[in-house]
This record gives structure tokens, sequence and C-alpha cells, in this order.
């Protein structure tokens, strides 16, 4: 629980952001540092996974973020893209972008969206997201 | 630990207070039940329908003109009918209890994170 406390602090803590991301976040309290740098920095011993990166898709993948916010988190914490690219892939504004990525991670901060690998019992509707296919014939391969 | 508005939402025409929703008052008692012994249960309030609701909004800002209207703010199908405050470790905890109180079948829970005040019991 201490390490999670941290955890959370360490989600709040300022961080400086590219000035796009930090301009479009302006009407909310504090910038929500990138969860793919935090994710790293946490420590969770009493979980038996600890592969952050595996943490991290489960996190870019949570339900409670809208389908289109999944899609930008994913590619600019799991493939590393910047705001710009991701825009021109997805054919948005970069502006538009900038807002969908700092209301997902301000989401993730202050709805609590953890960073877990979720339990055998979640896992089957939660990998459909992941994959976008149904993985049940899969499930003896995790 | 985080705090958490669980807003029920019920479609009007089958809002909590109505004869047919009578069976339910059961599934409230025991979520209440359950949440009370688990430790989650924060508060809560069940709420008159929303014909019974007075908006009030102040025309020409602080100090101007109070304008009373009857009804709800906003005219909409599903209408709010209660909410309990619920504290959970994160939102998957938290989404495992809105999914108890039958207002979840029946309608819609909206879980909304409470911003934690200083000095606050809200504080973790």
């Amino acid at each position: 629980m201490a390490a999670r406390n941290k955890a959370y602090d360490t989600m709040r803590r300022e961080a400086v952001r590219p000035a796009k991301e930090t301009a479009a976040g302006w009407h909310l309290p504090a910038a929500i540092p990138d969860p793919a740098e935090e994710v790293t920095e946490m420590v969770e011993p009493e979980s038996v996974v600890r592969d952050d990166m595996l943490r991290l898709v489960f996190t870019c993948c949570h339900p409670a973020l809208a389908l289109d916010a999944q899609v930008a988190l994913a590619l600019r914490t799991l493939a590393g893209l910047d705001v710009a690219a991701i825009a021109r892939v997805l054919m948005v504004p970069q502006a538009t972008m900038a807002k969908r990525l700092v209301r997902a991670r301000q989401k993730i901060a202050h709805a609590r969206i953890p960073y877990r690998v979720p339990t055998d019992a979640e896992l089957d509707p939660v990998l459909v997201r992941v994959t976008g296919r149904d993985c049940q014939a899969r499930k003896g391969d995790l | 630990m985080a705090l958490y508005a669980a807003l029920l939402y019920y479609p009007e025409d089958s809002y909590w207070t109505s004869p047919e929703e009578e069976q339910f008052s059961a599934g409230y008692a025991e979520f209440g039940q359950a949440a009370g012994a688990a430790g989650v249960l924060r508060g809560g309030e069940a709420l008159h329908p929303a014909t019974m609701a007075t908006t009030i909004t102040v025309d020409g800002g602080k100090g101007g003109k109070v304008v009373t209207s009857d009804g709800p703010y906003a005219e909409a199908k599903e209408i709010l009918g209660g909410f309990y405050v619920i504290e959970a470790a994160d939102l998957d905890e938290a989404t495992r209890w809105a999914a108890q109180p039958p207002a979840a079948w029946r309608g819609k829970v909206e879980l909304r994170p409470v911003v934690p005040m200083s000095g606050g019991a809200a504080q973790s």
C-alpha cells in the first residue's frame, strides 16, 4: 500500500510537458506526468507480475477510457510516437490530440485507473479489448 | 484510498419510488449491508423524483436576480435517483461495488471521483 501511495504521489507530481500538451490542460489543476515514465518508477513487491510494460498495456486499454483515448495513449506511451505523429496518423488536429492525451492521463490519475495486470477472472474480456479479438482459444497460452 | 460518488440514474418510467420498483428495495438493503460491513460506504441519500426538483440560477452574477424554475436542470430520459459515496483503492474496486445496487441494471450508475479537500475526510 505504501508503494501504491508513493506511485500515486508520483503521478500527481508536477512534470514538464511539451508546451502544447500543457496548454491543452490549462483548466485543470496540475499537469499529469506521462504514464510511460511514471510506471517504470513504480515498485509493487506484492505483485507476482513485475512486467511494467504489460501493466501499461492494460492501463492504456482500460475500459474506463474511451476507445480513441486508448488508441492515442497506446501510440504515445507504448509505441513512443510524439503528439504530432499520432495526430497525423489518426487524422485529427494536433491540438485535439494533445487535449485527448491530457484528458486520458488526468482520468488515469484522478479516477485512479490502476496500473496492474487483471486477475484471471477479469482477463478474458480484457484481452478482447487489448488485442481487438476474442482470445478464448488462446487462454491456455498465457 | 479514494472517494467516489456513485450516482444512480433511473429511466423516468421506472423510477425507484414507483410501485413496480418496490421488489428491488431488498437489493438496496443487501448492497447497503455488504458495502457497510466492508467499510466502503461513506454516505449517500435517496432522492425524490425529478418532478419534485427546483432549479435555481442567479442572473447577472453574484448578488443578482435569483431565478427559480420547476423541474430538474436537464430534461432527460434518465434521471438522478440517489447516490452513494464509496471509498475504494482504485477505479476497478469502485466499479465492483457500483455494479451491485439494483440501479445498475434498472438504469445506470455513474462513478465520479471526488476531489480530495485538504483537512477533509477524503484525504488518504
